[in-house]
């Protein structure tokens, strides 16, 4: 262990790893810090960059962007009323208000405290639940990882609470697509309509960087110009970090929340931070301040959020399975590297996951400092017109999906996958279904073909202990969104989105 | 950013949107016309059990995209909203700039990834309405960081213009391996 340490040191010390990792953390608080372009954005674009390079730079220049963009984005969320990114919604309820009242110091200080412990908290959870889940990993065969998959298109559905129906639906047309193409298996062609443009299939990555880059860049394009006024902060930055002391319960079971939440594939962000936003205002003795400038609400939302990227690593590098968007784009970065996650990868390549680690909690310590020096510097850049930076996005996109293989081919998909996403957006629908279930789909096929051949009747799908568990997780995620849709609309139909209840 | 409303109500998809009707029944026709191409898209493959059939999942896929998109299309019957011109209108304006974009891909292997850049970017900018020297000059800067950021620095792979051929041999050869 202690050699595997010695080379983790060793791996991360290279100056390119090192170089990864700064460009990663301080770009990832600009890009959050910008209304308008969040993580999935910036990560489509530089993914394709990340191929040609050592595995270890390009991911640690990704977990950069991922864990440090929702630090920038409490910036103009509690400043101007608009989150960065779209998980720093929760966070405009308490920290404008804050602003309002003359404490914008004291709201952004306490979100970038919040943020880093949720952030470490998160890559504790990391370190300590990755390798228990890979020890256990060998007993998921290709049944087992056929109902996770399962269970995490399941899941993706089920958490997009009112637009259910509209999850599946798009789930199902990432599963559609991932089977354009050559089916391996037979060699026979599926939906190619004789286009030898669509032999091979539709990349995924040309998907993600037309849904995320390109119809980002269209919608920036197409609305009208915005240039947000901010008021520069005044005062020390260091003497507001300590306020989350006062707040460490909430920060503590805020980051619990998200831990849990990045763990369960298709969770993530929202969920955690309205449960945690949830328990911090039925357990404070102040719940009538929420939503009119709660420290407590601040520090719940942004505990919750942070702690998200570290613990949704662990399904990704434990089982190689990805429960959001962005992990999911990660497991592209392992696969081009021939780098497989799962239990090998901890048997062999442990001082690289080690590595991992080291470069996430260095990447929190570097933000924060970062944060503290430079947030008046930030609030510049808040103000690029919108339109000056679908400009950008969308010539950056064009790196992006050239440089894959100078397809013009790629070019056109992924600029209609850019009109889609735009009407995705216009019309309130979410995008990531489609990605996982692109995802999830392309590992659901194999391994569903594989664990037929091996049993005899459908109920010997479910005859080892943890695919048991599986089918009762499933079946109880289905009883549960059955049994709440019924509950939450009395006497309507529980599928009528405006008899649903309002977000807490 | 949305010029639309963005409450949390509307988030969570609560408010009536313009179009939503008219996208889910287009949506969920479309997986009906795909559903019907089946048999003719995907072959049948003998002794095979139905799982391992290579249209069980295109057809898996498909059949969430008609039932999920059907039911969304009668729940969105019900909360239809005025705005389906003006909306379409929206959607449409925005294949003005999946055009530029395609015609910067043509552009870049005829011409050259950085004269490409160095012509798009402060066209597109005064199309925006950046129609200063200091907006123009900034669409250029932007064009130039990048093309130097990825190209030169990061050493992505897009291949030179062919009218980098024309130029005389060491500059050629100067621009082709770096720009």
């Amino acid at each position: 262990m202690m050699q595997d340490f010695i080379s983790a040191l060793g791996m991360i010390s290279e100056w390119q790893v090192l170089l990864a990792l700064f460009v990663g953390s301080v770009g990832g608080v600009i890009i959050g810090a910008i209304p308008g372009i969040g993580p999935p954005v910036a990560i489509a674009i530089i993914l394709p960059v990340t191929f040609s390079m050592d595995p270890l730079v390009g991911l640690t220049a990704m977990l950069g962007i991922y864990g440090s963009a929702m630090y920038g984005g409490a910036l103009p969320a509690v400043l101007i009323n608009t989150p960065g990114t779209a998980v720093n919604a929760l966070t405009t309820y308490d920290g404008y208000p804050m602003t309002k009242r003359g404490e914008a110091r004291r709201a952004v200080t306490l979100a970038y405290s919040a943020s880093f412990v949720g952030g470490c908290l998160g890559i504790v959870a990391l370190i300590f639940l990755a390798p228990v889940l890979a020890a256990i990993a060998p007993m998921f065969g290709a049944r087992e990882i056929f109902l996770t998959a399962f269970l995490g298109i399941l899941l993706v559905i089920v958490v997009h609470r009112r637009q259910v129906l509209a999850a599946g639906m798009l789930a199902g047309f990432g599963i559609f697509l991932s089977t354009i193409g050559l089916d391996r298996a037979t060699y026979s062609k599926r939906f190619t309509f004789d286009q030898s443009w669509l032999a091979s299939g539709v990349d995924l990555i040309v998907v993600v960087l037309g849904l995320f880059a390109v119809s980002q860049a269209f919608l920036l394009l197409t609305q009208p110009n915005d240039s947000p006024k901010v008021t520069p902060l005044t005062g020390r930055m260091w003497s507001g970090l300590t306020g989350i002391f006062r707040h460490k319960r909430v920060a503590a079971v805020g980051s619990g929340f998200g831990v849990i939440m990045g763990i369960i594939p298709g969770a993530g962000e929202f969920t955690a931070q309205f449960l945690s936003y949830s328990y911090a205002q039925k357990t404070s003795k102040t719940p009538e301040q929420f939503g009119d400038g709660s420290p407590e609400g601040l520090v719940a939302s942004e505990a919750a959020n942070n702690a998200v990227p570290g613990a949704a690593l662990v399904p990704l590098l434990a089982l190689g399975i990805p429960g959001e968007a962005l992990t999911a784009m990660m497991l592209s970065v392992f696969y081009v590297h021939g780098v497989v996650p799962g239990p090998k990868l901890f048997e062999n390549n442990m001082d690289f996951v080690l590595a991992l680690y080291l470069a996430l909690l260095i990447m929190n310590v570097l933000v924060v400092v970062f944060l503290i020096f430079s947030t008046n510097s930030l609030l510049r850049i808040i103000r690029v017109p919108t339109r000056f930076l679908g400009l950008a996005i969308l010539m950056l996109s064009f790196v992006g999906v050239y440089s894959l293989r100078n397809s013009v081919s790629d070019c056109i998909i992924a600029a209609g996958f850019g009109v889609f996403g735009l009407i995705l957006r216009r019309l309130d629908l979410p995008i990531v279904p489609i990605i996982l279930g692109m995802v999830l789909g392309g590992i659901m096929e194999p391994k569903l073909r594989v664990a037929m051949t091996r049993i005899d009747t459908p109920l010997d799908m479910f005859d080892r202990p943890v695919s048991a568990i599986l089918v009762v997780l499933i079946c109880a995620v289905l009883a549960a969104t059955v049994w709440s849709a019924f509950k939450r609309t009395p006497g309507g139909s529980p599928l009528n989105p405006q008899s649903s209840e309002k977000p807490t | 950013m949305s010029d639309q409303d963005d409450t949390p109500d509307a988030r969570s998809g609560v408010s009536p949107r313009p179009a939503a009707f008219a996208f889910a029944v287009v949506f969920a026709l479309l997986a009906l016309a795909l559903i019907i191409q089946i048999g003719d898209q995907t072959k049948w493959a003998n002794g095979k059990p139905w799982v391992a059939q290579p249209r069980f999942w295109p057809g898996v896929g498909l059949a969430m995209m008609l039932g999920f998109g059907g039911l969304h299309a009668v729940m969105q019957y019900r909360n239809r909203a005025a705005g389906l011109g003006r909306e379409i209108w929206f959607w449409l304006r925005a294949v003005e700039y999946a055009g530029w974009l395609i015609g910067y891909v043509w552009l870049v292997p005829i011409i050259g990834y950085l004269p490409a850049s160095l012509l798009v970017a402060p066209v597109l900018a005064w199309r925006l309405g950046f129609r200063t020297a200091g907006g123009v000059l900034a669409a250029l800067g932007l064009a130039l960081t990048i093309v130097v950021v990825f190209r030169v620095i990061l050493r992505v792979n897009i291949p030179g213009g062919e009218a980098y051929r024309l130029l005389p041999d060491t500059l050629s050869s100067f621009m082709l391996t770096y720009f």
